[in-house]
């Protein structure tokens, strides 16, 4: 008879809508916290930057990864069940005592339930992989493609801005002729169950200088050198009049340019742009070879899906709990 | 130019709002919310102006969400004036002008940069569109239920309590779904488009999900626990805080994937 009487407190207590509030502000406070603590660095850091105890806490606690963490997990847990215990207890009533019908607010809580189950699914069976590519270069992915750049283009805005990437891409499974395809920022490319993203670039861009006995040095963007007392920074090449909005690489790039800049004694900085042959101080531009690389972030998410139809869920829930209460609105 | 106009028609309407409340208070002014909407069609067409300069949804630098928002805060002052007429609490129409007046000083001022710019890649998106439109059309009822919780948290007479804490609740209940589905809905689906993932727990996300944790309480305090007291009050005026710091804090004091430098 106590036993019966202790199930039934704690079942009251996980249905209650007391308990959820409670773990609301729990995960409220808790994860305010979480967002003044960086997250993800290595532990060296957080014992360098905060005091012995809370570094210690810091690192004890997993508060550097403070949304995997127990402190995190474990609440989120209860709260689960919680939601859980609450909305199947209020449907069971409802044919119990044919009590009125109000699917909304069962829709929203069935549809976070859904997302929850979703997301951990999701946080164990996505795999990505991220590749650097130039043109020409090849990948193989699973599922039997093989993905071959052809052209990636990066322009920007007069102001310097970025304005797209975007990588033309051939596709190909098996035997079949090769596919053309896109992939730029915001549209990625679905393959079967893969997606690509545009995720990146870097400027692997190379210009040789040499001097007047003959030797060579090979300059990477960003790279500086000194000559004369005057040091002077390889920033990239540029393909347009100004050096400043465009930069494409092609398989077959129109002549580039190289832009450096030269920092003067009196602080001044001066955009220099250089063809092949031309000479900065003792130095001569003998070689410049473009090369400007895409990042592919590719990604199999299994939980895509289930995501998705939970945020329909909520929404649908959202929608019908709004009209119900529309029809019984009391006028302020 | 436009922006400056819209502020000193809002300045204009505050003072003839401040002279009758002074002189009885009870009932409304018969003007002032005409030019609180005459101010919403600018900002509406000041935001449709930009538009067609950037061939894109003008939202998506500071200034541009500053103006969208208070070109909405002002529709509702006027569309909430012209459903409760003799009804109207003069007090929540001083307030939300007096918010809409304080987020146009701040567009004005130079941590929102005016350039007309095009967007950067990330954000040439319709989820990013919608996400914006969205989770400002839901914070402006929020706005307008913190004016009102405020006020009920220092009014003394009965009835006038009612009314207030029946008003903080419709909006509330209006701007939670339109909020859930710009901020959390629309905002995920944009970052999957852009980033592959869902949800990274990047400071402002997470700041959006307090945000939206602190109005699912309030929503489970009011109408399932039936809390109407200053609780209430109390979590929708925390609630509104909180929008804002979603909004200026973490831009200026924590960085993430939203702060587009
Ligand atoms: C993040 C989690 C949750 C969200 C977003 C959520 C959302 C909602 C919403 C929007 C409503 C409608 C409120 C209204 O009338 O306007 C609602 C109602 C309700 N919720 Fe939740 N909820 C959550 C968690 C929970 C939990 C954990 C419980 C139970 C312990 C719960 C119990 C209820 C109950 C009993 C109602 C009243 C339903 C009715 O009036 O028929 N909710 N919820």
């Amino acid at each position: 008879m106590k036993q019966l009487k202790l199930v039934t407190l704690v079942y009251r207590f996980l249905k209650s809508v007391k308990l959820a509030l409670i773990l609301i502000g729990y995960l409220i406070v808790v994860s305010i916290i979480a967002t003044l603590i960086p997250q993800g660095r290595q532990l060296s850091y957080y014992q360098k930057e905060f005091s012995p105890l809370i570094g210690g806490l810091i690192i004890r606690f997993g508060v550097s990864t403070f949304f995997r963490s127990f402190l995190f997990l474990v609440p989120l847990g209860i709260f689960f069940i919680n939601l859980a215990v609450c909305t199947v207890d209020r449907i069971v009533r409802r044919f119990k005592y044919k009590s009125p019908l109000r699917p909304g607010p069962d829709l929203i809580h069935i549809g976070l339930l859904v997302l929850m189950i979703a997301g951990v699914f999701s946080l164990f069976e996505r795999q990505e992989g991220f590749t650097f590519l130039a043109p020409g270069n090849m990948v193989k992915l699973p599922g039997g493609y093989t993905l071959e750049l052809t052209s990636f283009t990066y322009s920007r805005y007069k102001d310097g801005r970025p304005r797209e990437w975007i990588s033309k891409v051939h596709i190909s499974k098996g035997n079949s002729p090769p596919e053309k395809a896109f992939i730029e920022v915001n549209h990625p490319l679905r393959l079967g169950k893969l997606n690509l993203f545009q995720y990146s670039y870097r400027d692997r861009s190379m210009v040789t200088i040499t001097d007047s006995s003959g030797n060579n040095y090979a300059l990477h963007p960003g790279e500086t050198f000194k000559s004369e007392k005057l040091s002077y920074r390889f920033l990239r090449l540029a393909t347009d009049s100004s050096g400043l909005t465009t930069f494409v690489t092609e398989k077959d790039p129109p002549t580039p340019a190289a832009i450096f800049a030269k920092f003067q004694k009196d602080g001044e900085t001066l955009h220099l742009r250089l063809n092949h042959n031309d000479t900065l101080g003792p130095f001569t531009l003998t070689k410049l070879t473009p090369r400007l690389e895409t990042g592919i972030n590719v990604v199999y998410d299994p939980g895509f899906v289930p995501i998705l139809i939970s945020l329909i869920l909520v929404s649908l829930g959202l929608l019908l709990t709004f009209m119900q209460k529309r029809k019984g609105e009391t006028k302020p | 130019m436009i922006a400056t106009a819209a502020f000193l028609i809002l300045l204009l309407a505050v003072t003839i709002q401040i002279i009758f409340i002074l002189k009885q208070g009870k009932t409304p002014d018969p003007f002032s919310h005409y030019l609180v909407l005459a101010v919403s069609l600018l900002l509406f067409a000041l935001t449709l102006y930009r538009s067609i300069a950037i061939q894109f949804v003008a939202v998506t630098n500071t200034f541009e969400s500053l103006v969208f928002f208070s070109a909405v805060i002002c529709l509702l002052i006027f569309l909430y004036r012209l459903k409760t007429k003799k009804q109207t609490v003069p007090m929540v129409l001083f307030g939300g002008t007096i918010v809409s007046l304080v987020l146009l000083a701040i567009a004005s001022s130079p941590i929102a940069p005016k350039t007309i710019e095009p967007p950067i890649p990330a954000l040439k998106s319709s989820w990013l569109v919608l996400h914006v439109t969205f989770s400002f059309i839901g914070e402006s009822f929020f706005t307008l239920s913190f004016v009102s919780a405020v006020i009920y948290l220092f009014t003394k007479d009965k009835e006038k309590k009612k009314k207030l804490e029946t008003l903080t609740a419709n909006l509330i209940a209006v701007g939670y779904p339109v909020f859930t589905a710009g901020a959390l809905i629309f905002g995920a689906i944009w970052a999957r488009y852009a980033w592959g993932s869902f949800w990274s727990w990047d400071p402002k996300e997470t700041w959006a999900l307090v945000t939206w944790l602190v109005y699912t309480a309030y929503l489970h305090a009011r109408f399932v626990r039936r809390l109407k007291g200053s609780f209430s009050a109390l979590l929708a005026v925390s609630g509104f805080l909180f929008t804002i710091f979603t909004f200026f804090g973490v831009n200026f004091l924590l960085s993430g994937l939203h702060s587009y430098a």
